[in-house]
């Protein structure tokens, strides 16, 4: 694949999904930004704006498996990955017989997945990052391409769980899906409210996702972007010397290195997607908020305060200099 | 393919370079006119600018080329590449070609392609500009050093002394004057001492205008009086300023220092009539001198042909007479062709800007040099008085000075009574003088009472009672003279009867009496005469030319003289230098009877 297939491959796709899709313009891009990276997508919303569809019709354009997993409190993991039974077979014979999860699937939807206990969530953690699952002691892989679209609702936090720091910075991205504008409900409801259901079109395949990975990866970076991204993620760190003010002030544990890597192959994709073979400074900080915000942790001052993390974070790029 | 990347960076780094080098010029200029400035006002208000601080002032401006210099170095091809990205909005597109130039990578071609068409072939310059704005804060910078140096360079704005701390010093000078003084007086350096003495009058006249006008200046900051234990003003108070303020402004100190300068200078033309009118005095007194001697030596002529001259019954041969004469004249003349020099050479000198006195610390040579000349006018008059005694002093050779006569310093002013009174003969006998008939009784008696070496009858008061040295047994006599001052006739003791002891006697007499007055006429120039001596001196001058008559009336050219040259003092005092002034009060002052020293 050339740049230029993969800009016209993301392009179609992009097209495709906003056929279903309407605006969220910089969530479609930052989730197939993280499908193509490899990773997995966070996004945070207010029910009804359309992230299941969203998420379906990512799936429905990749040809990809899709399932979609309602997180509860009663979820339990097994529910998730899926657990061996005891079948019988027509000689009467009866033997464990694995029956897989939707975890199975190549993109999954965790759907507010902050309900379900910590346990449950945890069942996450292995498929998410090994992309594999283990039960009853034996480990299946999982198909690929695999990605894991959660939401989860920032209003309604009663009964919830909070996802702990090692399963957020799982996440290649936190997404913030806004309310939709007066034009974009507009067009909503006029696709949604008539007899004619948009449906998506399958423009490429699982293959091409991965092809697509690979061309990413293979996008120069320059010593110095590479040094601005880890000056970046250091600078969250409240107790490095590369801190900013700000940091000290209202966070209280800072970026892993998992988001230094989210920052550069990021870049990568955004730089493919810019016409460009090389990852410049400006793709660092363009994708600095979505990589960052759900792996800075804020201390009590900055909840107290209500500083969001988006703040923080913007402040600190405005303070580290490429 | 790297080519115009190459291109686009080298021309990027010159630009960055030149740009970077002006901005850092101007933050060089501005430290270093700041720097300036500081100092300036630091050297104002400690030690006062002045226009040759400036030369060390300007060494802030090594700062520019310093800081030019620092950043001046050309910038590496790759910070240039990234900085030439960022201000074209190129993405890194450049750097990270160069910095992949001969990777095997499998992108880079292409994206070497991407960046060589994206560098800028022209308009980098524009991506550069010239940092102007840098060089406001430099112009400011500039404003506020011209501001610093204008106004140092302008106005006195170093904070004048503490008044305490500057009597202090005008105390210790005077002390120290004091001190260099007892020095010299035990060194026996007149000449030091007397110039100790103008300094110190100097001095103490400069410290009480200074108390004066600070004075005057603390008066004019309160108007009320600050406390009630203040001593009285003494200096009448400045002129009201024309507008009426409290602050006291440049003017009025300017104004202040003209009205003080104004009293301490005399114009040439003023010192050089004064100092004419002066010297016209002194010639008056010298031709009145000369013809003083000339009378004295008539007088005693004539006194040798009198028929009174056999009533001493002397058995001195008309040799003698003639010898003694002889003497006299050789003595005289000798007196009046020094005067005669000197007389010419102050003449000389009368051309000249003689007496300059200017209390300026810059022109303390040409004090110096006036006061040289006016010391020659002072040695003049001493010279005068120093001849007037010699040649009474001669006329009286042979007399003994009266023993226990009072007044160890004193001069005898001997006179010939020649048309005196009895009231006059009595005041002299009061004072010490003896007229020509007491001469004649102590010539009577001389042969009972030979060489006794003491004066008969108590000293005259106010005089200290002194022994004479000389081998002579007579009377130290004042002769007496009709109309003209003259030489008395000598007594002669019993031992003097020859013509070789007469010359004795003669030569004795005068080496003492030279040597008395040599001492007395130092003393009197010096002003170190005991008041006690010098009234009574004085005295006997006043007294003779009460007494004297017409004979007294030649000798009061000294006292007339004193009396003119003062009383011309006093009508320009308004108009003479403060030195001078002082100069000339002292000396007036050291020669009257009474007189302060």
């Amino acid at each position: 694949m050339t740049p230029d297939e993969f800009r016209s491959t993301f392009t179609r796709i992009e097209s495709s999904v906003h056929r279903v899709i309407v605006g969220m313009d910089a969530v479609v891009r930052g989730c197939l930004i993280g499908m193509v990276a490899g990773g997995n997508v966070l996004l945070e919303g207010v029910p009804g704006l359309g992230k299941t569809l969203l998420v379906k019709s990512l799936g429905e354009a990749f040809s990809l498996e899709f399932a979609r997993i309602q997180f509860t409190p009663d979820l339990m993991p097994a529910d998730i990955t899926g657990t061996k039974i005891v079948m019988e077979d027509e000689n009467g014979r009866k033997s464990f017989v694995l029956h897989k999860g939707p975890v199975f699937h190549q993109v999954v939807l965790a759907d507010e997945v902050n309900r379900a206990t910590p346990k449950t969530q945890s069942a996450m953690l292995e498929a998410m990052q090994e992309r594999q699952v283990t039960i009853v002691g034996e480990t299946y892989p999982l198909p690929k391409p695999f990605f894991v679209v959660a939401t989860q609702n920032p209003l309604e936090m009663d009964g919830t769980y909070p996802l702990p720091e090692a399963q957020l910075d799982r996440f290649f991205f936190k997404l913030l899906v806004e309310f939709p504008s007066l034009p974009d409900m507009r067009t909503i409801l006029a696709r949604t409210t008539t007899n004619e259901v948009p449906a998506v079109e399958s423009v490429c395949d699982g293959p091409t996702l991965l092809a697509m990975g690979r061309l990413a990866r293979e996008v120069l970076v320059k010593q110095s972007v590479t040094d601005y991204a880890i000056r970046l993620v250091l600078a969250t760190h409240p107790e490095h010397e590369e801190a900013a003010e700000i940091t000290g002030r209202y966070v209280r544990y800072g970026a892993s290195p998992r988001a230094a890597q989210a920052l550069i192959l990021g870049a990568r994709i955004r730089a493919l997607l810019q016409g460009r073979e090389n990852a410049s400074v400006e793709d660092i900080a363009a994708l600095a908020k979505p990589v960052l915000r759900h792996r800075v942790i804020r201390n009590f001052e900055g909840e107290a305060e209500g500083v969001p993390a988006d703040a923080i974070i913007g402040a600190i790029v405005e303070a580290v200099r490429p | 393919m790297l080519d115009p990347i190459r291109r686009s960076t080298h021309a990027a780094a010159s630009a960055w370079r030149r740009s970077r080098l002006i901005a850092a010029a101007f933050r060089g200029a501005t430290l270093a006119l700041l720097g300036i400035a500081g100092t300036a006002l630091v050297l104002e208000f400690s030690t006062g600018l002045r226009l040759d601080h400036l030369a060390p002032l300007a060494s802030w401006l090594l700062l520019v080329p310093l800081f030019a210099f620092a950043a001046g170095r050309r910038p590496q091809v790759a910070a240039a590449a990234s900085e030439l990205d960022r201000r074209a909005g190129l993405a890194d597109r450049l750097g990270t070609a160069l910095e992949f130039a001969g990777s095997d990578h499998r992108l880079t071609p292409s994206q070497a392609a991407d960046a060589a068409a994206h560098a800028p072939a022209a308009g980098i310059a524009a991506l550069f500009p010239l940092p102007w704005r840098a060089g406001r804060p430099a112009l400011a910078a500039l404003l506020l050093a011209l501001l610093s140096l204008g106004a140092g360079l302008a106005f006195d704005l170093q904070p004048s002394p503490e008044p305490t701390a500057a009597i202090d010093d005008f105390d210790d000078a005077l002390a120290e004057i004091e001190r260099q003084q007892e020095r010299y007086v035990a060194e026996g350096n007149k000449e030091a001492v007397r110039l100790l003495s103008d300094l110190d009058r100097t001095l103490r006249r400069i410290r009480d205008n200074e108390r004066k006008l600070r004075k005057a200046l603390k008066k004019k900051r309160a108007p009320e009086p600050e406390s009630a234990d203040e001593e009285p003003e003494e200096l009448e108070p400045p002129p009201p300023p024309p507008e009426q303020s409290d602050r006291i402004t440049a003017a009025d100190l300017e104004r202040l220092e003209a009205e003080t300068v104004q009293q301490l200078e005399l114009t040439d033309e003023q010192q050089t009539a004064i100092v004419a009118e002066l010297f016209q005095h002194s010639q008056q007194a010298k031709e009145l001198a000369h013809q003083f001697h000339d009378l004295s030596h008539s007088e005693y002529e004539a006194s040798q042909d009198a028929p009174n001259r056999n009533l001493h019954n002397d058995s001195r041969p008309d040799s003698n007479i003639a010898n003694q004469l002889k003497a006299a004249d050789a003595f005289a003349n000798n007196n009046i062709a020094r005067d005669q020099a000197m007389n010419n050479d102050d003449a000389g000198r009368e051309n000249e800007d003689m007496i300059r006195r200017d209390l300026s610390d810059e022109s303390q040579a040409e004090h110096d040099r006036s006061h040289d000349a006016a010391e020659s006018f002072n040695q003049f008059l001493g010279d005068f008085v120093k001849d007037v005694q010699e040649l009474v002093a001669e006329a009286a050779t042979g007399k003994k000075k009266k023993p226990g006569k009072k007044g160890k310093k004193g001069k005898e002013v001997q006179v010939d009574p020649g048309g005196g009174t009895a009231d006059k003969t009595d005041a002299m006998a009061e004072t010490g003088f003896e007229s020509m008939d007491d001469v004649k009784r102590h010539s009577d008696a001389a042969p009972s009472e030979p060489a006794s070496g003491k004066a008969e009858g108590p000293p005259p008061e106010g005089m200290e009672a002194t022994s004479s040295s000389g081998p002579v047994d007579g009377p130290a006599v004042k002769g007496e003279g009709d109309g003209t001052t003259s030489a008395g006739a000598s007594g002669a003791g019993s031992s003097a009867n020859s013509e070789g002891g007469l010359k004795t006697v003669l030569q004795g007499l005068n080496a003492n009496q030279e040597a008395r007055l040599e001492e007395t006429l130092g003393q009197l120039r010096e002003g170190a005469l005991s008041d006690e001596a010098r009234e009574a001196m004085f005295d006997r001058v006043v007294r003779h030319k009460v007494q004297a008559g017409l004979a007294s009336e030649r000798d009061d050219v000294l006292v007339d003289y004193f009396a003119d040259a003062e009383e011309l003092m006093l009508e320009n005092a308004e108009s003479l230098p403060p030195l001078f002034r002082d100069y000339a009060q002292s000396y007036f002052d050291a020669i009257r009877p009474g007189g302060g020293s």
